[in-house]
């Protein structure tokens, strides 16, 4: 029984590392094609696209390899995830700092990874779109406890989120997914500031299962 | 296209985002997202949808199947299971809750309308032969008597009968025994599982006459 209970995990870990290196092609192929293609606007597609797929590959590699039922220190996660991030980000900007501010908090494997997509997809947003023409761009990311709940804020000194980009009608889809990974997914409370820059604050109970 | 008002049943919000936008630009009416069993129900019930597209395996304590089966109990809907799940188990399970179809991820855009479509279709049927009387609702339709290997002479026995209602006048216009009517009669019954004559004018209605042939 222990034997086939070994063989089981070495199997799961050799399962993890196939996913973990096939979205590692798959963000090279995208990063290729981005690469290979003439028109501005399709460049700027693709490399969103390989942008999304190494965030996925990012939050597997840190976060699934753990056991399920783990729980996620969520600020060696983020601290790792932002540092990420910023390789891939800071191609073109280099100026812009990115502040971490971040209290204890472990939370389970399903809330850590879309907690993960959130950031990423704030982040991006606020490198990409926030800072035209503002120097000294500056992106601040909080995480706080309050007994159960969680407090995630993502806040920037940049020129401010249009009022359309989070419309269920609108044509990107950044600001789209972060109202749902926020309101359906975490099952929490979303805010958006616009006095100076932006801030964006997500407020979800750390105990909520998957069963809720 | 037909502008159906469909459901989507999926416990990841990415993966459901990106089936409303899509199933939008193909020309559906996406009304509304369930995350969980407990809502699907619950919406299904409160929005009836022409069509809902159910993910077999959700988080939480009802599967897509339970939640297929609860909802077919008080509303009428079409299910087509949307699914990574392939085994055979699965997909009896799924054939078992009365689902119209079943795709399997990843698939392709069309596959998914044209499955939408057949869905449609077949509902529509479906209330058109409950609007009968209620002894023809279990009807066979005429393309299932077709199939049901009916031969040429048979049909004309039942064509015979539709008219004269008769047996011995049947054979007399065909030109054969009333013994070999009966026979060739027999043989209908045996292949569409009736009992008597009556269950075979209600089985193939008034005027099949057009689509009997």
């Amino acid at each position: 029984l222990l034997e086939s209970l070994r063989d089981s995990e070495t199997l799961l870990r050799e399962v993890h590392h196939r996913v973990k290196n096939n979205l590692q092609v798959l963000a090279s192929l995208l990063a290729m094609q981005t690469d290979a293609a003439s028109d501005a606007f399709v460049k700027r597609a693709l490399s969103d696209a390989a942008l999304r797929i190494s965030t996925i590959a990012m939050i597997h590699a840190q976060l699934c390899e753990a056991p399920p039922g783990a729980s996620v220190d969520m600020r060696v996660f983020v601290q790792e995830l932002v540092a990420n991030l910023r390789r891939m980000l800071t191609d073109s900007k280099t100026g812009i700092a990115t502040r971490l501010s971040l209290e204890p908090v472990t939370l389970p494997l399903h809330l850590a990874t879309h907690c993960g997509l959130l950031i990423s997809e704030l982040m991006t947003n606020a490198f990409q779109h926030a800072f035209v023409q503002v120097p000294d761009g500056a992106i601040d990311i909080r995480l706080v406890k309050h007994g159960r709940e969680v407090i995630l804020t993502v806040r920037d000194n940049g020129v401010g989120l249009p009022r359309e980009a989070d419309r269920a009608d609108t044509k990107g889809i950044g600001m789209r997914l972060v109202r749902l990974l926020a309101t359906r997914q975490l099952r929490g409370h979303l805010s958006i500031s616009r006095r100076h820059g932006t801030r964006v604050t997500v407020r979800f109970s750390s105990s909520r299962t998957r069963n809720d | 296209m037909t502008e159906a008002r469909v459901l989507i049943v999926e416990d990841e919000v990415i993966v459901a985002e990106a089936l409303r936008r899509r199933l939008q630009n193909s020309g559906y009416d996406v009304i509304g997202h369930a995350i969980n069993g407990r809502e699907a129900v619950q919406m299904a019930r409160q929005l009836h949808p022409d069509v809902i597209l159910m993910d077999v395996v959700l988080a939480g304590p009802t599967n897509g199947i339970e939640a297929a089966q609860s909802i077919q109990r008080t509303i009428e809907t079409s299910i087509i299971y949307v699914t990574a799940q392939a085994n055979d188990s699965v997909v009896k399970a799924a054939a078992r809750s009365g689902a119209l179809g079943y795709i399997v991820k990843p698939f392709q855009m069309q596959q998914l309308t044209s499955s939408i479509e057949i869905a449609l279709h077949r509902r529509h049927d479906a209330r058109a032969v409950s609007d009968q009387p209620l002894s023809r609702r279990h009807a066979a339709t005429p393309e299932t008597i077709q199939l049901l290997c009916v031969t040429e002479r048979e049909k004309e026995v039942i064509r015979g009968l539709i008219c004269y209602r008769r047996l011995g006048k049947v054979a007399d216009v065909l030109g054969i025994s009333v013994h070999t009517a009966r026979n060739h009669l027999k043989s209908i019954f045996r292949k569409l599982n009736l009992h008597s004559q009556d269950e075979l004018l209600d089985l193939v209605g008034d005027d099949p006459l057009s689509r009997l042939n």
